[in-house]
């Protein structure tokens, strides 16, 4: 993962999605949904690196979607970005690996930057 | 109330009589049993010195020169300042008497000449005790009166309560988009401050796209802070002709973490005139009944009552000549007939400690009849519940 790390993020707030993607366009090669099944869909075309998402989302919540991005490619790093990071389910998730990060929202850039790197170096 | 006893010269009585004899025996006999006693000669001097000094009791003679004692009682009762004192009316007994006239003005009673003193003691005594017992009945009503718009108000805040959270969340989310268009915006403005250069096409896109997700941001964040202190002010005083529409909308919102996730809420609302109302307080009828379909939605989906697992939440209103008539239906886990009787009993829940106080539907049924208005619930269990409020438009 020399060049730029493909991030996919999802919300179910399109200015979320509007928003992170100007923000990380120069940083990450970025792609945004806000629809569950097209995430799905992108990742198992295998391009996707890294995997951000919100947790309360209509459809599905962000933990049910890690769980499926698992048994796709366990090689993604998984975090979800939520407002809800006490909920019990995002808890347990972190506690099971199920998500690698848990980060709150409003985003912190550091964070998210060193989350990725330490990822990256891990992958080296 | 120890009337007799002289040590406190505690009640004041106005004697209004032409004649110095008889005032001079009722003197002497209402301050021998421990009274303040003041007189006056004429209809004219009785309303003077009623007004400059109240006193607690007036004994008002008929036959005056000038104003006679009808017209007198007539002018004191229809002061508001006054015309809670208790007038007895003196007269002879070959005098002409109207009692039915006399009671008419207001009089409370009479007594006759000439005067036995255990009468005039009696009489006199009992109705400075039923004026005390009404002032203090007024003072306890005052009192409850108070005590029901403090329960209403700490319900209220109760409710807000359990909200907290997930309004924090509902600011939070516009809030990190916001942030991350801040940052974003910042990062070009150095770029161009740093390389001297003016934006390029592609900047020039962002910059637009940014400051749209600032502004609308800040428009959701208003939204909800409106909304909030529209359910959260104290109105139990404010009544004014208000936007039922924008009532029930300002309620979703403090509502919308809730319901968005799971349920489809699906308004029918028609154009409304405007109501006279408590705006703050029909805001919480209203979230209170949300909660209740939303409380009743996620019992139905966790006990699979529900065939395609949606929560539904039909939240209606619609107007005719003169009146308003709201309806919140779900398809909810419903409510068994057993306990339709005391859905508006006061302390009566189903729900598990910490997540109601009992006094929801209770708080609701009263607001409603202050306005006016009738509440009424129509429920099966698996089947759902609705909610039907009318109200007038003259509201309170």
């Amino acid at each position: 993962m020399d060049s730029k790390a493909v991030v996919l993020y999802i919300d179910d707030e399109k200015m979320n999605l509007s928003a992170f993607e100007i923000l990380f366009r120069k940083t990450f090669n970025v792609h945004t949904t806000i629809d569950i099944h097209k995430a799905v869909e992108i990742v198992r075309e295998g391009k996707i690196d890294v995997i951000i998402t919100d947790h309360m989302m209509p459809v599905m919540t962000g933990v049910e979607l890690l769980k499926n991005i698992i048994e796709i490619d366990s090689s993604i790093l998984r975090i979800i970005h939520s407002g809800y990071i006490d909920d019990p389910d995002i808890q347990k998730a972190a506690e099971d690996g199920i998500a690698h990060y848990v980060l709150d929202k409003p985003l912190d850039k550091k964070l998210i930057l060193s989350a990725i790197d330490e990822y990256k170096q891990s992958k080296k | 109330m120890k009337i007799s006893d002289s040590s406190e010269k505690k009640y004041s009585i106005l004697i209004a009589d032409d004649n110095q004899n008889n005032l001079k025996v009722l003197s002497t006999m209402l301050e021998s049993l421990g009274y303040r006693v003041r007189a006056a000669t004429s209809g004219e001097l009785t309303i003077q010195s009623v007004k400059s000094m109240p006193p607690d009791l007036l004994l008002l003679d008929i036959h005056m020169p000038g104003m006679d004692g009808y017209e007198v009682c007539r002018v004191l009762k229809s002061t508001e300042e006054y015309n809670d004192i208790p007038i007895i009316f003196l007269s002879a007994l070959s005098e002409v008497f109207n009692k039915i006239e006399a009671f008419k003005a207001g009089g409370v009673d009479y007594i006759t000449k000439p005067f036995e003193f255990e009468e005039v003691s009696i009489r006199i005594e009992n109705h400075l005790r039923l004026k005390e017992n009404s002032i203090r009945l007024q003072k306890a009503i005052d009192d409850l009166k108070n005590k029901e718009g403090m329960l209403i108000q700490n319900e209220k805040m109760a409710a807000l309560g359990l909200l907290t959270s997930g309004i924090a969340h509902e600011i939070n989310n516009p809030v990190n988009f916001i942030m991350n268009s801040v940052t974003a915006l910042e990062d070009r403005i150095n770029i161009i401050v740093s390389e001297n250069r003016p934006p390029d096409k592609e900047m020039t896109g962002d910059f637009e796209e940014l400051f749209t997700n600032i502004s609308a941001g800040l428009t959701q964040i208003t939204k909800i802070v409106h909304s909030l202190r529209l359910y959260s002010r104290n109105g139990s005083h404010k009544t004014e002709d208000a936007d039922l529409k924008e009532i029930i909308n300002s309620a979703i919102t403090i509502m919308h973490h809730r319901i968005s996730y799971r349920i489809s809420l699906v308004q029918h609302i028609s154009s409304l005139p405007p109501i006279r109302c408590q705006p703050g307080k029909l805001s919480q009828v209203i979230i209170n009944l949300l909660s209740n379909a939303t409380d009743a939605i996620e019992e139905a989906i966790k006990a699979g009552m529900i065939e395609d697992g949606t929560g539904r939440i039909i939240l209606a209103a619609d107007a005719n000549y003169d009146q308003v008539k709201i309806s919140i239906t779900d398809n909810g886990a419903g409510i068994d007939s057993s306990i339709h009787k005391k859905l508006f009993d006061p302390f009566f829940t189903t729900k598990p400690v910490g997540r109601g106080t009992g006094l929801g539907l209770s708080i609701c049924q009263s607001i409603i009849r202050d306005h006016n208005g009738s509440i009424s619930i129509d429920s099966a269990p698996a089947k759902g519940t609705s909610v039907l409020i009318t109200l007038p438009l003259t509201g309170v």
